[in-house]
């Protein structure tokens, strides 16, 4: 149950601590103030107590798939939401006008607000299944903790980390990462919609769990880094190098403009 | 803006949590490898402990606990086993260890041959029990990282905060001088690493108090020195107004021209006249009505001349400053309301207390300054041109700068809005007492 409830919270909190850390940089990078992630973790929080309070009345919606179909459609509207930040960041639209930043900003906070809805409810209803058993309390406790501040931990050093890069590494580093973590979203909704037999099934490409498996700790840390899977099917892995590639194409673009933007601001 | 201290806190915090955490884990996966070891040897030790018994017949209700279970076997046939224990072997009659699965729960198997005696014991031991007995040990030594975790990261904010008290004590020093605060900073007992930033400070501060200071002695000594042969310029002008016709084209400029010359000087005389020291000195208690009354009254032949309707209005409003200031003060918004207003225009004093706060208000019927202009009108010798050029009016730049100066020194405010007029804009300065 300890490592089990590390590598579940850890994997939960790594993903949005990444995606919040991308986004902060992206937003530090435009001198934007950071308040709008107390909004989004505010938010989010309220918003992923009560869809896991309801979770039981979710699942039942659709034929009694409605949880893989909610949260699937969480996942395909976030992906959609870092397009449009995606775009927004590398066209400078913001930069100029205080109408564009609000419109950043507001798309910032939904992207964090709605992936805090989808980890947090999962981790509040493994919590809940988990510390009904009173030999697990302590157990279950302090392996939460342990995740929660792995996940959050790497999400600092990598926002500090982003700040520590010059302007064109920032911007190519981060939005590789963008890209994947993307990818992973898109991967991971077909994957539920698979589950849900909303989708047809398509064979395995490969099998990397002899090399690393996904249910180690290290597996799922890259899951929830870069959504590393060790059995994908072709359909999953399509979706992840589609959305990933779309990311990279509306992001590299427009790049002489950043360094424009960057000697601006420095100016 | 990146905080120091902020990013300091949170990178050491992180760093130290990923570590600890990691290394908790580390030592808990390694320390249940362990506990496993050191439960198979226990179940090894009881296995020779049992091949030992001496039994007789078929014993098969020894006392056991409910997480061991253990048969004895010789030639195939069972002579001993505890009562929890099912009739059929528990694991194959091979040496070493194994997991079976019977009665609900999963055992963890071992085979043990003992050839002195010929005897097989299979004995089988709870892994669930195994494994929480063993987790819990662990973990006794996984919660105190836990629970230090608090402590260290207060004892980091705490530390850092510490250590980082000068460059603190620094920016607040900094942050707290005033523009014309030029002394040196202080900054205690500094840390080594600011020692050379504080030098550095104070020796550029020192040269820009000297470089100001000959700043203000040569504009001074210069405008002083300039008055004189102005003077005399004056009275030879006077004197050849007598000689030449009065319409003469090239006296009027020459007029205008040294006229303008005059004003220059006058005005960079007041500016440095008007030092904080000097002007704090003489506070007393003033009525602005009063002196706008005498500075109207001073300056009527300028309205007069350009045929400008001037209107005071309000009460009598005491503000504690200097009469010098005070002047000069009135003496430029109502001399450059009357400049830029055009002939037959209006200009309005106003006087009155807002929120207990007296004000003064001067507006006119000119062309107005534009928005984006407001900051800047107050720099030296900058001059707003919007329809009239700088020739156009005479002037030098220096008056609103002699009016901000005299402000600030009042610890008021001004600003500048549009006038109540159709056109033209107000100055409103706003007294903090």
């Amino acid at each position: 149950m300890f490592l089990n409830s590390i590598a579940l919270i850890s994997q939960e909190v790594l993903e949005a601590s990444i995606l919040i850390s991308i986004l902060m940089a992206l937003a530090k990078q435009l001198q934007l103030s950071q308040r709008w992630v107390l909004i989004a973790l505010v938010m989010g929080s309220i918003f992923a107590f009560i869809y896991g309070q309801n979770m039981g009345d979710v699942s039942e919606w659709f034929d009694y798939v409605g949880q893989e179909i909610v949260n699937a459609s969480i996942q395909l509207l976030i992906v959609i939401l870092m397009f449009l930040a995606t775009f927004l960041y590398s066209h400078s639209i913001f930069s100029s006008n205080k109408q564009g930043q609000i419109i950043f900003l507001a798309n910032a906070i939904a992207i964090v607000a709605l992936a805090i809805v989808r980890e947090g409810a999962e981790i509040y209803n493994y919590l809940i299944g988990a510390l009904v058993q009173p030999d697990y309390v302590l157990t279950v406790t302090a392996g939460s903790l342990i995740g929660t501040g792995i996940g959050i931990s790497i999400g600092v050093l990598f926002y500090y980390a982003m700040g520590a890069l010059t302007g064109k590494k920032r911007h190519i580093i981060g939005l590789v990462l963008f890209s994947l973590i993307a990818g992973s979203m898109t991967s991971q909704a077909i994957l539920l919609l698979n589950q849900a037999d909303w989708l047809i099934s398509t064979p395995v490409l490969w099998d990397s769990s002899h090399l690393l498996s996904e249910h180690s700790l290290t597996g799922r840390l890259l899951y929830g880094l870069i959504g590393y899977e060790a059995t994908p099917s072709a359909l999953e892995f399509a979706g992840y190098l589609g959305t990933a590639l779309i990311i990279l194409f509306i992001g590299m673009k427009k790049m002489p403009k950043i360094k424009c933007l960057e000697q601006t601001i420095n100016a | 803006m990146t905080s120091i201290r902020t990013f300091l806190i949170l990178s050491v915090v992180a760093v130290l949590v990923l570590f600890n955490f990691i290394a908790a884990i580390q030592g808990y996966s390694s320390g249940m490898e362990k506990a496993g070891l050191l439960f198979d040897e226990k179940m090894l030790n009881t296995a020779k402990l049992i091949a030992n018994l001496h039994v007789e017949g078929n014993a098969s209700n020894i006392e056991h606990t409910s997480t061991i279970a253990f048969q004895l076997w010789k030639n195939s046939k069972l002579i001993a086993a505890s009562s929890n224990a099912p009739k059929n072997p528990l694991t194959d009659f091979q040496p070493g260890y194994d997991y079976t699965n019977f009665d609900g729960y999963r055992w963890r198997s071992l085979g043990y041959y003992d050839r002195k005696r010929d005897v097989w014991i299979l004995l089988t031991e709870r892994d669930d029990t195994r494994f929480l007995l063993a987790e819990n040990v662990i973990l006794e030594s996984v919660y105190p990282i836990l629970l230090g975790i608090p402590i260290i990261c207060l004892a980091i904010w705490l530390i850092i905060g510490y250590g980082l008290r000068p460059l603190s004590q620094l920016a607040n020093e900094l942050r707290n001088k005033k523009t014309s605060d030029l002394t040196p900073i202080t900054t205690g007992d500094s840390a080594k690493e600011l020692e050379q930033v504080s030098s550095s400070i104070n020796s550029l501060l020192e040269r820009l108090n000297q470089t100001l200071e000959r700043e203000k002695l040569f504009t001074a000594d210069a405008a002083h020195e300039l008055r004189t042969p102005i003077s005399a310029l004056k009275i030879q002008l006077h004197n050849i107004k007598q000689e030449m016709p009065s319409n003469s084209d090239a006296l009027k400029q020459l007029n205008d021209g040294v006229n303008r010359m005059h004003h220059i000087i006058e005005q960079l005389l007041l500016l440095y006249r008007t030092t904080p020291e000097e002007l704090v000195r003489d506070f007393s208690k003033i009525d602005l009505y009063t002196l706008a009354q005498n500075n109207i009254a001073e300056q009527y032949s300028l309205f007069e001349e350009k045929q400008q309707n001037i209107e005071l209005d309000g009460v009598a409003t005491e503000v504690n400053g200097n009469i010098f200031g005070l002047t000069a003060l009135l003496q430029n918004l109502i001399n450059n309301a009357s400049k830029y207003t055009p002939i037959g225009g209006h200009i309005k004093i106003t006087l009155g207390k807002n929120k207990d706060k007296p004000f003064l208000r001067v507006e006119d019927t000119g062309s107005g300054i534009p928005a984006e202009a407001h900051n800047r009108v107050f720099e030296r010798f900058y001059r707003h041109n919007n329809q009239q050029t700088a020739s156009e009016i005479p002037g030098c730049g220096l008056g609103l700068t002699i009016v901000k100066h005299i402000v600030e020194l009042h610890n008021a405010s001004i600003k500048i809005e549009p006038s109540g007029f159709a056109s033209g804009c107000a100055f409103i300065v706003e007294f903090n007492q």
